[in-house]
């Protein structure tokens, strides 16, 4: 499994903005995601884009510490190198339930574009045959269908029918090999949006379990990850800088200014810490575990040092 | 702690933060202008809106939340006493921690008990807490708290049609575009055909004082008993094809299993829920945290025309005589253009709640997607760390404090301490005081903040 994803975190989020890229993501850990079990989901309070970019721009920072991950006693390291693939599993559950959720004016829209493709294709399939090269009653009969479906099947039977006889015609039309492409695909689009839109009642509820698994599974791992670095970097403070918390509601990896959000030495009550349950602090700094006023007492400095 | 009918929030002192700091006890009128709180994650917003909350029931304030991240429920861990027993469920070891859950829970109790203790709260506190309040969960489309019946107000409506035929033509338009976004169709009131047909029928169905079931809504739809929508004949407005298409989804949706869980539970009847009960003091908490945005959005914009509408039916006071806080504001109540169903109940709330002695409490880490305008009657303005320039510039601006003043600090002073706050301070500033702008510094929470509780955490505490 590559688990490497790329040297910086541009090109971590770049080499994983394919919806193909997305979908081997899944397919890798598919049987973790689906093993999530109903009870233990935790709510969809973040933004997922905004989620699967942070941690996937976090990612190479967070693998420069792996060796040093590894070595800690108890600690889950095959969830760590899937880590990546946690987002991109996310990624793609998302995106299903985007296209499931698309409002019905993207069929639509997408419908009117078709429709265009159709009679362009149609126009240069009838002129053809006009002069002999097609039967003329077999294109005839892909252009008036009512409905959705027809008018895909229309663009698709166009698209074969001039691509039978393509190296005849190619000199002698005006359609490209990649405007059949394209044509080609915007009808498989629209023949899976209307299927969804049919199925969606049912198919929602399982893509949205489905999202909500995967997005329970990055949490907990990332979570687990952010604990492994807060103790291995607990001098340096610098967590925030390597695995940000996916709850600064920004999406952007923090300024140098340090955020006191997942603070671990307050570790008290009055300040949640993201989702999280409550966690005890490191055990290993001991003189850093209670600051001179103690955060959240009374008589603590109101303002930080930076 | 000494009961008081004052709201002992924390401490205060001067700008400085080092002299005179004192004791912070809010009289509980002084929310009746209603408070805003900003401050970046990890600020200690959710902690200051937690001793609000428990200050205001303690107080004997009935109080209304609405909660979008899921840490309001951690009001379900104000347990009664110091004992670690109670806490062992709610923690969990950090990687490289071999302590175990007992040894855990003994040093976040004790931890607590200091905490508390440092601030003069005891036991006796914590119990008169538990012992007077009740704290509900009520989760909408979802088992996990208290089950709510979201279409209530189309099928068994509370409002009254002829005392109040405005606000029950919102809480109905409301109800109406919820039930056209579950079935993912159009759900806005001004543009969707669907929308203005259901909302006809179901209008004259509950004139009349009969019920607006979907049931009967799909009869209606199928064969309506109107010769016509506003000026055109019924078949001209909506084709029946389309009006076919539109009952068999509302029958897929009514035959639905996942549906159910929308239309059974209490039903919203904000005047019963705010209602003390066995000498207990309310604390009602909707939890949206498991919806998606767009389900919040409807679900919250029903519910707060309900409760606007409540509002409407108090009888003028001066004293506070309920609640309302409404936990990450963000996305509910944005700068125009934009106009999610929960922007106008909540800039109507701010407008006009004052006079019946509702108290509305906003917070948002996101102060940068407010509509500035609706905050501005705001009289009381915590604002905690802020770290971006913008978002700091942003709330000054909110405050009306954009240059150098005779009376306390300027914008750009102001804008450099929110960038320095510590965690669990904030600025203050009262319109009820003449103190002007102070630090303010939360009290410890009764209750346990562990952050954001899942719906099955929710379903174990309750």
């Amino acid at each position: 499994m590559d688990t490497t994803g790329g040297s910086t975190g541009n090109a971590a989020v770049k080499s994983a903005s394919t919806d193909e890229e997305f979908f081997l993501g899944f397919t890798r850990v598919e049987a973790e995601v689906r093993a999530v079990p109903e009870d233990k989901l935790e709510p969809i309070n973040l933004d997922v884009p905004t989620t699967v970019t942070t941690v996937l721009g976090a990612w190479p920072e967070i693998l420069a510490l792996r060796s040093q991950v590894a070595a800690l006693p108890n600690f889950a390291i095959e969830r760590f190198d899937k880590l990546r693939d946690y987002a991109l599993a996310l990624a793609h559950a998302h995106g299903a339930y985007r296209g499931l959720a698309a409002p019905p004016d993207g069929i639509v829209k997408l419908a009117e574009q078709l429709a265009s493709v159709r009679e362009m294709l149609f126009a240069d399939a009838m002129a053809l045959a006009k002069r002999g090269v097609f039967d003329e009653g077999r294109v005839a009969k892909l252009r008036s269908g009512p409905g959705y479906k027809n008018l895909a099947f229309d663009v698709v039977g166009l698209v074969q029918i001039l691509r039978e006889r393509w190296a005849d015609i190619a000199n002698r039309t005006g359609v490209q090999q990649a405007e059949l492409d394209q044509a080609a695909q915007l009808a498989q689009r629209l023949v899976t949006l209307v299927g969804l839109k049919e199925q969606q009642p049912v198919a929602a509820n399982g893509v949205a379990l489905l999202r909500q698994q995967a997005f329970t599974l990055l949490l907990h791992a990332y979570d687990e990850v952010r604990r492994a670095i807060s103790f291995l970097r607990w001098h340096e403070q610098d967590v925030e800088s390597i695995a940000p918390s996916l709850w600064s509601g920004r999406g952007t990896r923090p300024a140098a200014e340090p955020a006191p959000t997942q603070d671990p030495v307050a570790g008290g009550p009055a300040v949640p810490s993201g989702n999280n349950p409550i966690t005890s602090p490191p055990a290993a700094p001991s003189d850093a575990a209670h600051p001179p006023a103690g955060v959240g007492l009374p008589g603590s400095t109101p303002f930080s040092r930076t | 702690m000494k009961p008081s009918s004052e709201l002992f929030l924390g401490s205060r002192c001067p700008l400085n933060g080092a002299q005179r700091i004192e004791a912070l006890k809010l009289p509980p009128h002084h929310l009746t202008t209603h408070a805003v709180v900003v401050g970046m994650t990890g600020s200690g917003k959710t902690g200051l809106l937690t001793v609000l909350v428990e200050e205001a029931l303690l107080a004997g304030v009935p109080v209304l939340m609405f909660d979008v991240k899921g840490d309001l429920p951690n009001l379900l861990l104000a347990f009664p006493s110091f004992e670690s027993q109670a806490i062992e469920p709610w923690v969990e070891a950090a990687p490289g921690d071999s302590r175990s859950t007992q040894e855990l829970a003994s040093a976040l109790a004790e931890e607590r008990r200091v905490g508390l203790s440092a601030w003069n709260v005891t036991e006796n506190d914590l119990r008169r807490f538990a012992d007077t309040t009740r704290i509900q969960v009520i989760t909408p489309g979802s088992s996990a708290g208290t089950p709510l019946h979201v279409l209530s107000s189309l099928e068994h409506p509370v409002t009254d049609w002829k005392a109040q035929p405005d606000a029950a033509l919102a809480s109905l338009s409301a109800a109406v575009s919820l039930v056209l976004r579950l079935l993912g169709r159009d759900a806005d009131p001004a543009s969707s055909r669907e929308h203005v047909l259901l909302s006809v029928l179901a209008e004259r169905r509950l004139r009349a004082g009969e019920p607006s079931d979907l049931g009967s809504l799909l009869e209606d739809v199928t064969n309506p008993p109107i010769a016509k929508v506003g000026a055109l004949p019924t078949d001209r407005f909506m084709s029946k094809r389309d009006r076919a298409s539109l009952a068999a989804a509302l029958n897929t949706l009514l035959a639905s299993p996942s549906f159910a869980s929308w239309r059974s539970g209490v039903p919203i009847d904000i005047g019963q829920w705010l209602t003390p009960k066995d000498g207990r003091t309310p604390g009602i908490i909707v939890s949206v945290a498991h919806l998606d945005d767009d389900e919040r959005a409807l679900v919250l914009g029903v519910l707060l025309e309900e409760l606007l509408t409540w509002v409407r039916g108090l009888s003028g006071s001066k004293r506070l005589r309920a609640l309302i806080v409404f936990d990450e504001l963000y996305g509910f109540l944005p700068p125009h253009p934009a106009n999610p169903p929960t922007k106008r109940p909540l800039v109507a709330l701010m407008k006009q709640a004052r006079a019946f002695g509702v108290g509305v409490v906003l917070a948002t880490q996101n102060p940068m997607d407010l509509d500035y305008r609706a905050l501005s009657n705001a009289g009381l303005w915590c604002i905690g760390r802020l770290q971006t320039d913008a978002d700091r510039e942003r709330v000054i601006e909110g405050l009306s404090i954009t240059k150098a003043g005779t009376n306390g600090p300027t914008a750009a002073e102001l804008s450099d301490l929110t960038k320095r706050l510590s965690p669990r301070w904030f600025l203050m500033r009262n319109a009820h005081s003449e103190s002007g702008t102070q630090l303010m510094q939360p009290r410890w929470a009764f209750s346990l903040l562990r952050g954001p509780m899942t719906a099955a955490e929710i379903r174990r505490a309750r």
